[in-house]
């Protein structure tokens, strides 16, 4: 089964207020997207499935089990943005995605009761929406009923708009697969856009499009 | 078994997709040709917000017009042509579109009283906001402003639209052959003279801004048909930027542009501000409801949606 959400949150006339006011962004997050080198520019992987063959798998719950690292890509860049700041952009806003996906799915302890806050990295107002999606935007639906999670596979390919050689505007296009272990077992695969742009406190999630479904 | 199975869409879906009434800025955010040369073919202005006016900040409030401008004048400064007031509920995935006869007789802040769309000319798109915010009772965040060259060519760069039309009609200078009643595919050019036509529509003025209406809503379903694609958004929003005059920044047309995208087709709600006609000065004008806009607009104000019309 496939659920998804779709919010693209904007407060009336865009209130930089509310655009900011959100949890910090994981550091692991940009470790991790650093240490695993940006295939910037580079193309589509293989197929989509979260649990194809030779996909490892790591854990919270399970921290010896072998690393999977998320394949971070380049997308489409519209307008000019010089290299070294398109990977600058991409590697923060990959940050970004594996902030929300660490706090929403894959980090915490299992069994898990507490999902508020899931959302880094999002606007106060996304968080808000996000929160009322929280089935399909955390594991707050299994949280309870699993004692871990096992990453399979996790992507983010990022689309740029720049603007007189500034990102201004992002597209995160996310493909994120685990499989949960304990009452419910199954693998879970969530897919979708997050909307991003810039702000005082660094790249934020004001909208998400977003399924989530059962492999 | 690696098997996705796709079901049930979730209540979650409730989503905000593109919108309503297609939102020129919509359109123009997503469609506009790139241009090596900077034209001011579209103009979009945040509007100060006046004191009193209590917006719902999840509700965003657009005042698309199509101006008349002719090549070489500031569209700006010119009559506006067509005049839907558009809003957008970011909550719920919900937009209406409130059409208004560019003929309303209405007073105009500071000029007295004057057809509406003589707003654009007196004071630019800020005016012509206000006294469409004055008949309707809501004042537009934004005001979207294009001419009929900028609108062809945004059809046509989305390949056309669909739209499903009522009646059939013509017009001798405009579309002779005419429109056929039904669902029809409408190119540049025709989508121009859909929205233009009033001549032969039995109620004129009321019939014509149905009209845009249709192909706004057209406009909507194609473009949200795409948005899904890869650097869509970020390629149209880059685009209008090279032919607008805008007080916004390119992060909040990326960020409108999103909204608009995620609006619920099936949330869409559009109506006309009715009236009789008059004459004023030996000129026909259109004598709007004051109180069906005021109505139209206390139902939308908070959610972008309108029960009836």
């Amino acid at each position: 089964m496939t659920t998804s959400a779709r919010r693209a949150y904007v407060a009336g006339p865009f209130s930089p207020a509310r655009a900011l006011g959100l949890a910090p962004t994981l550091a692991l997050s940009l470790v991790l997207s650093l240490a695993l080198g940006l295939t910037l520019g580079a193309c589509s992987g293989g197929g989509d499935e979260p649990d194809e063959p030779g996909a490892g798998g790591t854990t919270s719950a399970v921290p010896t089990a072998p690393a999977v690292e998320t394949v971070v890509e380049v997308g489409r860049v519209t307008g000019r943005l010089p290299k070294d700041a398109r990977d600058r952009v991409v590697g923060e806003v990959a940050a970004v995605v594996d902030g929300w996906t660490q706090a929403a799915y894959l980090g915490g302890d299992y069994p898990r009761r507490d999902f508020s806050d899931s959302w880094p990295g999002f606007t106060t107002g996304a968080q808000e929406e996000a929160r009322r999606d929280r089935a399909l935007m955390s594991n707050e639906d299994i949280g309870e009923r699993i004692d871990g999670v096992q990453l399979r596979r996790s992507r983010v390919r990022v689309d740029v708009l720049a603007v007189r050689q500034r990102a201004v505007g992002v597209t995160a296009r996310v493909l994120l697969g685990f499989r949960t272990t304990g009452e419910v077992e199954r693998v879970v695969r969530v897919e979708g856009r997050l909307y991003l742009t810039h702000t005082e406190r660094g790249w934020r999630v004001f909208g998400y499009d977003v399924t989530k479904g059962t492999v | 078994m690696t098997a996705i199975v796709h079901g049930l869409e979730s209540r979650c879906r409730k989503a905000l997709r593109w919108g309503a009434v297609g939102l020129m800025l919509t359109v123009a955010a997503l469609v506009v040709p790139a241009s090596a040369v900077k034209s001011t073919e579209v103009a979009l202005v945040k509007v100060d917000r006046a004191d009193g006016v209590d917006l719902t900040p999840d509700v965003v409030w657009i005042l698309a017009v199509g101006s008349d401008a002719r090549p070489g004048e500031d569209m700006t400064r010119t009559r506006g042509d067509a005049l839907q007031l558009i809003g957008m509920n970011t909550r719920t995935g919900a937009a209406s579109a409130i059409g208004v006869p560019r003929d309303s007789w209405v007073s105009i802040p500071g000029h007295g009283y004057d057809k509406i769309n003589a707003a654009l000319y007196f004071g630019g798109p800020q005016l012509l906001g206000q006294a469409v915010g004055d008949l309707v009772g809501i004042q537009p965040d934004y005001v979207f402003v294009s001419r009929f060259k900028f609108f062809q060519a945004m059809i046509q760069g989305i390949g056309g639209i669909e739209v499903s039309n009522p009646v059939a009609f013509d017009d001798t200078y405009l579309k002779p052959e005419g429109f056929p009643r039904g669902r029809i595919h409408l190119g540049g050019y025709d989508a121009m003279a859909f929205s233009r036509i009033r001549h032969n529509l039995i109620r004129g003025d009321f019939d014509r801004s149905a009209n845009q209406q249709r192909v706004l809503r057209g406009i909507q379903a194609k473009v949200r048909a795409r948005a899904h694609v890869p650097g869509f958004i970020e390629r149209g929003v880059l685009s209008v930027m090279e032919h607008l005059y805008t007080d916004l920044s390119p992060a909040e047309l990326f960020r409108l542009a999103q909204v608009v995208a995620h609006v619920d087709p099936h949330k869409i709600t559009t109506c006309v501000v009715q009236g009789g006609i008059g004459n004023v000065g030996g000129a026909s004008v259109v004598l709007p409801s004051v109180a069906m806009a005021r109505r139209l607009g206390d139902e939308a104000r908070d959610d972008a949606t309108i029960g009836h019309c």
